[in-house]
């Protein structure tokens, strides 16, 4: 985990209908992978704007989340709201997609001069980003007038983190608190690997995906034995501590990379592209002041270009490397 | 003899929305406490049995008249949702907000730097000669006469409209309109409201034209009578079980909402330019690259007619013909719709 | 004449012939003169030269474009897990041997796919072709040079063919793999695939546990309180997203499979202000309250159990009970925080009988607009008191004997002082 200079906070963003299928097999919260596309857009349209800053990570507190979803018998269908026309005058098919709507505090991790300048120009570079990010997508949703205001802030803020060990630990404790009542979604890569290792002692053909299901749903484990009468069996949920919740985590290559142009109907034929999968790895979502310091919650860009891996890291755990 | 190689539609080609509503939500209070409106309470939805009646058409099988009178003693019950004023309150406060974003014309996706070129000349030509002001004058109309209430603008004895712009927080400027003074079937300003429409239309341009960011709040006022019946949108949910709702209203929070798709058709209902637009009586129709009414199930823009959007943009930027002023307005209305354009797949 | 392997290879690519046409035959009648026609397409070498032309509409595929958007039109690829590196997260590459293969193309040339899909020694058609056996391709034809050109044009099934598209409709995402996001150059562009192999592993996992008789023998022994050796297992607000709408096989032959369903896990946040929240009137505490909250429930009843379970006292033990307790006191931040969006000032109602420090830590934005509950919460050392009632009320929950061993229960009481220390002092911020 490194440490950061200055902390960009967006506090409680609202955006209204955000991309709620995160992957092809999640679904809920839009996917770390957006966020991070949001910071690199970012720091593209400040650099434009001479605005000095170097983007390198983003943390998501979510506040509330209300997903545009229902349920239909024992599964959830989502609310559409398109009904497009077709040049005959009637409907089109009509592709599924959800649509979330988020309070959320984004936290980035910058540095560059900026982050040296008083205090009234910090507020005004921070002023500026928020205006910027009402004229962006978040998520493919909307960004509401009306966003960064909580009940302990009052429009966004470019803090420089203290220099001092102890000051600085300070410093972190009310900032974690600041963001509460929320959870931020961290990565659990160790549990999903210990999960494995621990249902490959039973059964040493379970695969990844079958640990990542297990963690993913409730399991309920009868206690008891087969003579027992109901006063003492009991059902009860077998579960880990913690909210762990199943989450893309980047992509994996299916093939090599094929040179800007070559594959036709590109978004652009400079640069390269490559087919991929989603990669899912276990997230958690857990309340900030729970963690020892704001870095912990946030995400970046790691890949293994190599082995075609492109994902991100989060420093939850300190020894995440290990799993990556 | 080198010739120039023929220009052809980029095959990745997209467009965001520059107008771009929230979800309304909607309150209800009292007609003389308008000033008050940010205290009024949200409107709720139920849940309501209805008991269905049999009307279908029955197959020959069912005709039976013992049948009948059993399907009639067994009646298919129904949940729907509905929303309604409360008894002590009369009026429908909606509100949302509106924001205006630069960069019309400018795709946010396109692979072929040829065509984005010409795309950006053409662009760049109509914001020299036309300008955003017919198309910001049209919007400002839509906002004025309170079109985006839909059913809930019809039967209301008054209906008042508020728009208030806001720059770093602060109240910059704001107008009200009598929205029953405006009219749905033309963008006539009533004498009353011609310097207030004038100046939100002022706005709206200088959004667009991306000369700063527009950030609008609209509040609707409508007197509709006490415990009366209002119209949130409906949701589409494909997969209903059998014992699932029937009608699902959509809501935030628990708050009764009109989507924002919804109010973003209302706001573009600018298209007088089709070729019916005088024999089909029917007035304006929503900017759609087909011309399409949901309502109707028709497409007023047909692509034999070549006066469609995609005829008209390829006439402008392929064949170096320039539509009509009129069709000109069309195309950038719909490019400020946004969407995916690019080049059907062969 | 074909020997060994090849003679018991072409006795089942004809039998799969003949099976296909007595199926043809049988819908027609005695005398209809078609007969003589489908009899002699299903000739073997007549059908053969006929199905590798047709095979060039198919493609075997692992990934599909097409579930991304049903207009999209673009490359699917091939790619089963052995060709795929070994992340060490889950994807296409944890499925063995056995993962299911899609095909996409015209569903008239399914026949095709259904031959390929013929096993002989538990090995298909389409593993030999592709493997490149002699022994198929001599059971295909007498004609070496035939027989050999038809097996490679069945191979040819799973290739994406050299013009590789995406497409307008297709997502296509910007991926930093450089260092400076200022600069162009320093990104991919990745086109996702939908992952159906991936997807249908899941997809018939997710049923087994929702439908098979096991599954369903489980859940009603759970609901009669029975026992059960086998665990009933939910997946807590499971989505259904619909690919093709009325027309799944226009996706793929694995969508149509699954009736054009696909399972979406929830990655949802804890949801609490979807709660019907009211004020707690008529009550001395909100403790009861918040006990019977579901999620607290479960942390108290996981928690007990743990306690009674005597762990044995290392590092992975204080852990997890460190992380039960957690989960209780974050629940009731939470809690607080529901409250606290009521509208300001409800405490102050006649019907309000909770004891000052709760009314002082729950309705914080009554201070607002009412200077004495203002100063009283300034001046009161309510998050001290409320942490009390908290433990208080846990130990109560966690009460009886605890069979724990003496320096446990030592370490159980110090770990408790320190969360509720933070807790005390977390209180004044929510």
């Amino acid at each position: 985990m490194y440490e950061s200079h200055s902390l960009l906070v967006l506090p409680h963003v609202r955006v209204q209908n955000a991309n709620a299928i995160s992957s092809p097999m999640t679904w809920g919260f839009p996917a770390m992978t957006a966020f991070v596309g949001l910071m690199h857009l970012l720091e593209r349209r400040l650099t434009a704007r001479d605005v000095p800053l170097l983007f390198e990570g983003v943390g998501v507190v979510c506040h509330h989340c209300e997903p545009q979803a229902s349920h239909r018998g024992y599964t959830h269908a989502f609310h559409l709201t398109r009904n497009p026309v077709g040049r005959d005058g009637d409907t089109a098919a009509i592709v599924e997609e959800g649509r979330v709507h988020l309070e959320v505090s984004l936290v980035f991790a910058v540095r560059g001069d900026a982050c040296a300048a008083p205090a009234e120009e910090r507020a005004a570079i921070a002023r500026e980003v928020g205006e910027l990010l009402l004229t962006l997508r978040v998520a493919g949703g909307t960004v509401l007038p009306g966003s960064f205001r909580g009940r302990r802030w009052n429009g966004p803020e470019l803090i420089p983190l203290d220099e001092q060990e102890d000051e600085r630990r300070q410093q972190s404790k009310r900032l974690l608190r600041r963001w509460l009542p929320g959870f931020a979604l961290v990565c659990r890569d160790d549990l999903l690997h210990e999960r494995h290792a621990e249902m490959r002692a039973d059964d040493p053909d379970t695969t990844l995906l079958d640990a990542w299901l297990d963690l993913s749903r409730l399991n309920m484990t009868c206690r008891g034995g087969e003579d027992d009468g109901e006063e003492t069996i009991r059902w009860e949920a077998r579960r880990r501590p913690g909210w762990l919740v199943p989450i893309p985590v980047g992509y994996g290559a299916l093939g090599p990379l094929q040179a800007g142009g070559d594959v036709r109907r590109a978004r652009d034929t400079a640069t390269p592209l490559r087919f991929v999968e989603s990669l899912y790895s276990i997230g958690q979502w857990v309340s900030p002041h729970r963690l020892d310091s704001p870095e912990r919650l946030l995400w970046y860009v790691d890949n293994r270009l190599d082995e075609g891996r492109y994902r991100l890291r989060n420093d939850y755990i300190d020894n995440a490397a290990e799993f990556v | 003899m080198a010739k120039t190689a023929e220009l052809k539609t980029a095959s990745v080609l997209a467009f965001e929305r520059k107008l771009d509503p929230s979800d309304a939500l909607m309150f209800a209070g009292h007609w003389s406490e308008r000033d008050s409106a940010a205290e009024w309470p949200g409107i709720a939805i139920r849940a309501k049995s209805v008991r269905g009646t049999i009307s279908n058409r029955l197959k020959a099988k069912d005709q039976d008249p013992a049948k009948i009178d059993a399907a009639i003693h067994n009646p298919n019950l129904q949940t729907v949702d509905v929303a309604a004023l409360p008894t002590d309150a009369d009026t429908l406060l909606t509100h949302f907000t509106l924001k205006v974003l630069g960069g019309a014309g400018e795709p946010s996706a396109c692979n072929s730097a040829a065509y984005h070129e010409k795309l950006r000349a053409a662009v760049d030509a109509y914001e020299t000669e036309q300008g955003f002001d017919e198309l910001a004058r049209r919007y400002a109309h839509n906002l004025a006469n309170g079109r985006f209430l839909w059913r809930n603008r019809v039967g209301a004895e008054a209906v008042e409209v508020r728009v208030s712009h806001r720059e770093h927080g602060e109240l910059a400027a704001s107008w009200t309109f009598d929205a029953l003074d405006l009219s749905l079937r033309d963008f006539e300003p009533a004498a009353g409201a011609r310097d207030d429409l004038a100046g939100l239309a002022a706005l709206i341009r200088q959004g667009l034209a991306g000369e700063r960011l527009v950030l609008l709040e609209v509040s609707a006022f409508a007197r509709m009578g006490a415990g009366q019946e209002v119209f949130p949108s409906q949701e589409l949910i494909l997969e209903r079980g059998r014992n699932d709702k029937s009608k699902t209203l959509y809501s935030v929070n628990g708050v009764a909402g009109i989507h924002s798709q919804k109010l973003g058709n209302a706001i573009r209902t600018i298209d007088t330019w089709y070729p019916e637009a005088e024999s089909a009586g029917i007035g304006p129709i929503a900017v759609e690259p087909y011309g399409s009414v949901t309502t109707r199930g028709t497409a007023y823009r047909q692509p034999r007619q070549k006066v469609d959007f995609y005829s008209l943009l390829d006439d402008w930027l392929l064949r170096d013909r320039k539509p009509a002023v009129t069709d000109q307005h069309f195309v950038m209305a719909t490019l400020i719709r946004g969407g995916v354009f690019g080049d059907k797949a062969e | 004449m074909p020997t060994g392997s090849t003679a018991a290879l072409r006795k089942t690519i004809e039998e799969f012939l003949s099976e296909r046409q007595q199926t043809k035959l049988d819908r027609l009648a005695s005398d209809d003169p078609k007969r003589a026609r489908i009899i002699d397409a299903h000739q073997r070498e007549n059908w053969l030269a006929d199905a590798t032309r047709r095979v060039a509409q198919l493609q075997v595929v692992t990934h599909a474009l097409k579930a991304t958007h049903p207009d999209a039109r673009g490359t699917s690829l091939f790619a089963p897990p052995e060709t795929l590196p070994a992340h060490p997260a889950v994807g296409t590459h944890v499925l063995g041997d056995g993962a299911p293969r899609d095909v996409v193309g015209n569903a008239a040339a399914l026949d095709v796919y259904k031959f390929l899909q013929t096993e002989h020694d538990g090995r298909s058609m389409l593993d030999r072709a592709l493997a490149g056996e002699a022994a198929f391709a001599a059971a295909l034809s007498d004609d070496p040079t035939q027989g050999q050109a038809w097996m490679e044009a069945f191979a040819g099934i799973t290739r994406a063919g050299d013009d590789q598209a995406s497409h307008t409709r297709a997502k296509q995402v910007y991926w930093l793999v450089g260092d400076d996001p200022t600069d162009d150059r320093g990104f991919h562009l990745l086109a996702p695939l939908y992952a159906t192999s991936l997807a249908h592993a899941a997809f018939r996992a997710i049923n087994e546990d929702r439908f098979s008789e096991v599954a369903k023998a489980a859940r009603t022994a759970r609901r009669e309180r029975r026992y059960s050796a086998v665990e009933s297992r939910e997946y807590p607000k499971l989505a259904v997203q619909k690919f093709g709408g009325t027309k799944p096989q226009n996706i793929s032959q694995l969508n149509s499979e699954r009736r054009g369903g696909n399972y979406l896990l929830a990655s949802l946040p804890p949801d609490w202000r979807s709660a019907d929240v009211r004020a707690p009137l008529h009550t001395d505490s909100v403790f009861p309250l918040f006990g019977r909250r579901r999620p607290v429930r479960s942390a108290v009843n996981a928690l007990l159990r743990f306690l009674r379970s005597e762990p044995k006292p290392n590092v992975a033990t204080r852990r997890h009970r460190d992380e039960l307790l957690a989960e209780l006191t974050d629940a009731l931040l939470v809690f607080a925080a529901e409250l606290s969006a009521l509208p300001p000032g409800w405490s102050a109602h006649a019907d309000c009988r909770l004891v000052e420090a709760e009314c002082l830590w729950l309705d914080p934005d009554r201070a607002a607009e009412d200077a004495e509950f203002a100063m009283r919460r300034a001046q009161v050392d309510w998050p001290r008191e409320v942490r009390e009632r908290f433990a208080a009320w846990l130990n109560a929950q966690l009460q009886g004997p605890l069979p724990v061993a003496d320096p446990e229960r030592r370490f159980w009481a110090d770990r408790l002082q320190a969360e509720m220390d933070e807790l005390e002092e977390t209180l004044p911020h929510v």
